[in-house]
């Protein structure tokens, strides 16, 4: 019998009978279905399928939120499955801040289609249904779940320890693996005598090209086995800072530009030689970040089993279907033959992309015809995971009679492109991501290149408002035109108090992936030491979803922002690591978070931006400003104030 | 190999080890306490605190031998069946947390400055929890859960 409109909910579940599997449409495409969506069983509970992870950055509690709001029913209904290969559709990583822009209204709209079709429908129709995913979705002005404040979903298995991470699986029968890592960087084995580790009883070692490695049914004795090789190494020499900087120079291809890519490499305008000759006061300085290292709190594990299915891997990854097509390609099985089962992640920023620890676990299974677990060591997340790029920025400018901008030459080596398009209003501009060699393995980190870009360029607007006579907020303000990053960087003063106390201060504001900012700060410094006593930073993505996780993302953003502002760095010499600790990498802690105020500026009508990544980016440039103002020093490389 | 006998959260247990195998292996990996998290490994993390008659101790750098007849209580028995630990509750009704990883460690060192110093000033419990890093930043937000457990109340 068909349903009239208006139906209850409890109507809804009862007609599921049995569960029912969703599967969206897309319509236009031939009728491709985008796989298995979301399971409505018979109690009214709902689960959603994602590819997404959880890696901290709260996208389970959103995506459960949007599935409650479409769905009309309470979040405590919603179950959501993550992250699993085998089970999940492929919604891509979880990075660049894609999971609001692009999962949520993925999500929404099946929701709101299930609820139009569980309107609809009747009772003998299919457990699994195929729906057109064209289906309207809630305004703003009538959300009841979405734009507020869900609790995180596994909260309370996070505070009772139950909450499973990478390392915290287990198999039947598992054992322990262990490779054993060359003693420089870059290095090739040439000599190797496993025969004291081959004589340990249970243990399996595996030597293929450069791999080493041992798997044994205890962890200890893996680590021994382990230590029981004798191998040879034969090292290259890797460049080191500061010759590192013009080694970049050396080795830089000029960008071509490119805008199907989400990071254009070239963005010009104008014509920068002619803005220049037209400039009376010209400036030009030259910025370096160096190599810093994600340290996620959990270093990366897996563990990983063969059986007549083919390989299933199990850990947390921030691109798991990546990660998959990477182990069929190493083991010469189809990706079908691969699973990779995701969890929740201690954190990644960036850092978890690679299959490293997946496919040591895999060779190592496959050899021991065992379910191998590999954790890796703190020291081994330090030197053989990548890290974030190091740069060399090299910026020109000039200004007219009446201090503004006419002319800007801006070109980052080695970082990125994220990051280089310009909030301001510039007649004549050339910037540019020009491609370098690199000595440490480099790769994505928190909003990228945007880190470096920001810093270099909101540095250089400090330093002309001060050749130029000019407050730096009036500055700033002078050169835009977006009237929410305007507004952001007025509110920000205001709170802050800009200009009325005597303690140093610094600001520097932002527009990256569609979130404006401003951020201000008021140091102390202690001897060449500068210490971050009080924040203020205001936030406008549009519509805040979530708006605590939303302050929590910001808040925690600034704090690992300010480590690698102020002494974050990957040190190292022609052959290795130097620092991969926590007693020699420091990371921010207690003792160095300042008092933090957090604006958000939630416009509900807006279509919303991510913001796990971006508000990293104006903590480094803001205290540079305010090291100025306590020294008259202008220090252009980070870390700010190392020790 | 050695056979020692642990008191964890209240019950015995009798397990085979090397004398210097650390407190943090044996709970995981033998007594599948997984709660208690390995972020370093070598004591300047402390994602490992667990307590020890009643003090926090980092359980990477402790042996199973040093352990002895101590009463040893992971986050897995802070509660008392579903009933939430009073700072367990405060860390909820905060969100001090992000991923979640740094979050048991944090727990036991709170719950031992809490037994010592009911109401501790803020720069107390920054010092006391100056050994724990969340790389997330939830660092204001621990605090404030901290100081809500110490008022025995709901925030707001």
């Amino acid at each position: 019998m068909a349903r009239r409109a208006g139906s209850t909910r409890r109507e809804w579940f009862e007609l599921a009978g049995a569960g029912l599997l969703v599967q969206p449409v897309l319509e236009g495409a031939g009728g491709a279905v985008l796989g298995s969506r979301l399971h409505i069983a018979p109690g009214g509970i709902v689960t959603l399928f994602t590819g997404k992870s959880e890696l901290g950055q709260g996208s389970r509690t959103l995506l459960a939120q949007c599935v409650a709001e479409e769905m009309r029913i309470p979040v405590s209904q919603v179950r959501v499955v993550m992250a699993d290969t085998g089970r999940t559709p492929d919604d891509g990583g979880t990075f660049a801040s894609l999971t609001t822009p692009q999962t949520v209204p993925v999500v929404r709209q099946a929701a709101a289609a299930a609820r139009e079709m569980l309107r609809t429908m009747k009772p003998e129709e299919a457990m699994l249904r195929e729906i057109p995913v064209q289906v309207k979705w809630t305004d703003p002005g009538e959300w009841r779940v979405l734009g507020s404040s869900v609790k995180n979903l596994n909260g309370r298995d996070i505070v009772t320890g139950r909450l499973k991470y990478s390392a915290d699986w287990k198999r039947p029968g598992m054992w322990h693996g262990k490779v054993v890592r060359p003693d420089a960087y870059q290095a090739e084995l040439t000599e190797c005598d496993t025969a004291a580790a081959e004589r340990i009883l249970g243990v399996k070692v595996v030597r293929e090209g450069n791999f080493i490695g041992v798997a044994a049914p205890t962890a200890a004795a893996a680590e021994s086995a382990a230590a029981a090789i004798r191998a040879k190494w034969k090292a290259r020499d890797l460049v080191t800072p500061p010759a590192l900087y013009e080694r970049f120079k050396q080795t830089a291809v000029p960008p071509v530009a490119n805008f199907n890519t989400r990071y254009p490499p070239l963005l010009e305008k104008g014509s920068v030689a002619a803005g220049m000759a037209e400039a009376v006061r010209k400036h030009s300085a030259t910025y370096t970040l160096p190599y810093i290292a994600h340290a996620p709190i959990e270093p990366r594990a897996a563990v990983a089993w063969w059986d007549e299915n083919g390989l299933t891997v199990q850990g947390a990854s921030q691109v798991p279907f990546g990660v998959r097509k990477q182990l069929a390609g190493a083991f010469q099985i189809p990706e079908s033959k691969v699973r990779l089962i995701g969890c929740d992640c201690g954190s990644a920023f960036g850092g978890k992309h690679g299959p490293e620890v997946f496919l040591e676990a895999a060779r190592l299974a496959k050899a021991a015809g065992k379910p191998v677990r590999v954790v890796w060591s703190r020291q081994e997340e330090f030197v053989w995971s990548y890290c974030r790029p190091a740069a060399l920025i090299e910026v020109q400018s000039g200004m007219s009679q009446d201090g503004r901008i006419v002319a800007w030459d801006f070109r980052n080596y080695n970082s990125g492109a994220a990051g280089l398009p310009l909030p301001y209003a510039i007649p004549n501009y050339h910037c540019g991501f020009y491609r370098a060699d690199s000595p440490l393995r480099q790769g994505s980190y928190r909003s990228l290149a945007a880190v470096a870009n920001t810093f270099a360029r909101e540095a250089h607007m400090d330093e002309l408002a001060s050749l130029a006579g000019q407050d730096p907020v009036a500055f700033r303000l002078r050169h835009l035109e977006n009237p929410r990053l305007k507004e952001a960087i007025e509110r920000a003063a205001e709170k802050f108090g800009w200009g009325k106390g005597n303690q140093p201060s610094g600001m520097a504001c932002n527009l990256e992936k569609n979130g404006h900012m401003a951020l201000f700060v008021e140091i102390e410094m202690e001897g060449r030491a500068a210490r971050a006593r009080r924040v203020v930073m205001t936030f406008d993505c549009g519509a805040a979803l979530n708006p605590d996780h939303l302050r929590n993302q910001i808040t925690g953003a600034i704090i690992m922002g300010l480590g690698g502002a102020l002494f974050e760095e990957l040190r190292y010499d022609a052959k290795k690591v130097l620092n991969p600790s926590f007693a020699r990498y420091r990371v921010p802690r207690f003792s160095d978070t300042p008092r933090i105020d957090v604006i958000l500026i939630d416009r509900r009508e807006i279509t919303p931006a991510g913001a796990g990544e971006s508000p990293i980016t104006v903590i480094a440039p803001a205290l540079a400003s305010a090291i100025f103002r306590a020294t008259g020093e202008r220090r252009r490389s980070l870390p700010l104030a190392p020790g | 190999m050695p056979r020692f006998r642990l008191n964890v959260n209240g019950k015995m247990h009798e397990v085979e080890a090397e004398a210097d195998a650390t407190l943090l292996g044996v709970l995981r990996d033998q007594l599948d306490l997984t709660g208690t998290k390995e972020g370093c490994g070598e004591g300047l993390c402390g994602a490992c605190t667990v307590l020890l008659d009643g003090r926090a101790a980092l359980a990477c750098a402790t042996t199973i031998a040093e352990v002895k007849n101590r009463a040893v209580l992971t986050i897995e028995g802070l509660a008392q069946k579903e009933r939430l630990h009073p700072v367990q509750e405060a860390f909820l009704e905060a969100s001090a947390f992000q991923c979640g990883f740094c979050t048991p460690g944090m727990i036991m060192e709170a719950v031992a400055l809490l037994r010592t110093r009911p109401k501790p000033e803020e720069g107390e419990i920054r010092r006391a929890l100056d050994g724990h890093i969340c790389r997330c930043g939830t660092y204001p937000r621990i605090i404030q859960a901290v100081q809500l457990a110490a008022k025995g109340g709901r925030r707001g």
